[in-house]
């Protein structure tokens, strides 16, 4: 079966408790399921990861 | 509408009749041992990891619907056993029905993750009073990374059976009625197509 992978990133960051690193969230989807049902379905897009965003690149 | 996949062999033309040589095996979403070869044992039980689907019902009806003490379904499951002598009961307990409705796959997927340092900051241990140097202080930080096996969400995304009615496993061309292309999803473009069809079968 051919599977397309679909990444996508966020410009939102996300803080952990601590305060201490920024995450750029990562999230995987599939080609197969159709455009509308991704939409609908939380279940077509998942959260593969976060990276961590160096503090004092940018401050 | 006519929808035509990289696995017909209808009308459209040439190109789907020679594909039937190349992707016979291939890219038609049907269960495939590790080698993509046709394999009817490679699609697990949809009562999976039941035995089937009496095994489910009845876990059904005494976990959720009766919500039957522990004692009572190991009683049950002693009469049921003494009824017949040879197979045993469905479950050897409360305890055998539990750990099998535990083993139920989710979808769930765990999270891992590992740290990693800037390649400069790796000299810094050498000399742990060398604090004056122009590192800036991002290069020595550790950064923990956290993901999940992209595997195994994926397939937990296509064997969503809430997905059974909008999902393409193959690619494939539609046209309507004026012949003219429909596009519509991904599996309907020209990449998700070329991906899966050389042109060297035309050779």
């Amino acid at each position: 079966m051919f599977v397309p992978i679909i990444l996508g990133s966020d410009k939102t960051t996300v803080s952990v408790a601590t305060g201490q690193h920024d995450y750029y969230p990562i999230y995987i989807s599939n080609g197969n399921v159709h455009n509308n049902v991704r939409r609908a379905h939380a279940g077509a897009v998942s959260l593969l990861g976060f990276l961590p965003v160096p503090k004092g690149l940018y401050y | 509408m006519v929808c035509v996949t990289s696995t017909s062999t209808s009308s459209i033309i040439v190109i789907t009749k020679s594909l039937t040589i190349l992707d016979a095996y291939y890219y038609t979403g049907s269960p495939c041992d590790e080698k993509e070869y046709p394999s009817p044992s490679a699609q697990s039980s949809p009562w999976s990891p039941f035995e089937n689907r009496a095994h489910f019902e009845l876990a059904e009806f005494l976990y959720k619907q009766n919500q039957m003490s522990a004692g009572n379904i190991d009683k049950l499951m002693q009469i049921w056993a003494s009824l017949h002598p040879n197979d045993g009961g469905p479950f050897d307990s409360h305890n055998g029905l539990y750990e099998m409705i535990d083993s139920i796959e989710d979808g769930k997927v765990a999270w891992e993750s590992f740290t990693m340092n800037h390649p400069a900051s790796d000299h810094d241990h050498d000399d742990a009073d060398d604090t004056s140097d122009d590192l800036p202080s991002w290069k020595r930080k550790t950064y923990h990374v956290w993901f999940r096996d992209p595997r195994k969400l994926l397939q937990a995304q296509l064997s969503n059976p809430e997905f059974k009615d909008g999902i393409d496993y193959a690619p494939k061309v539609v046209y309507n009625n004026k012949k003219e292309r429909v596009w519509e999803n991904f599996m309907s473009g020209n990449w998700a197509w070329d991906q899966c069809v050389s042109l060297s079968v035309f050779s």
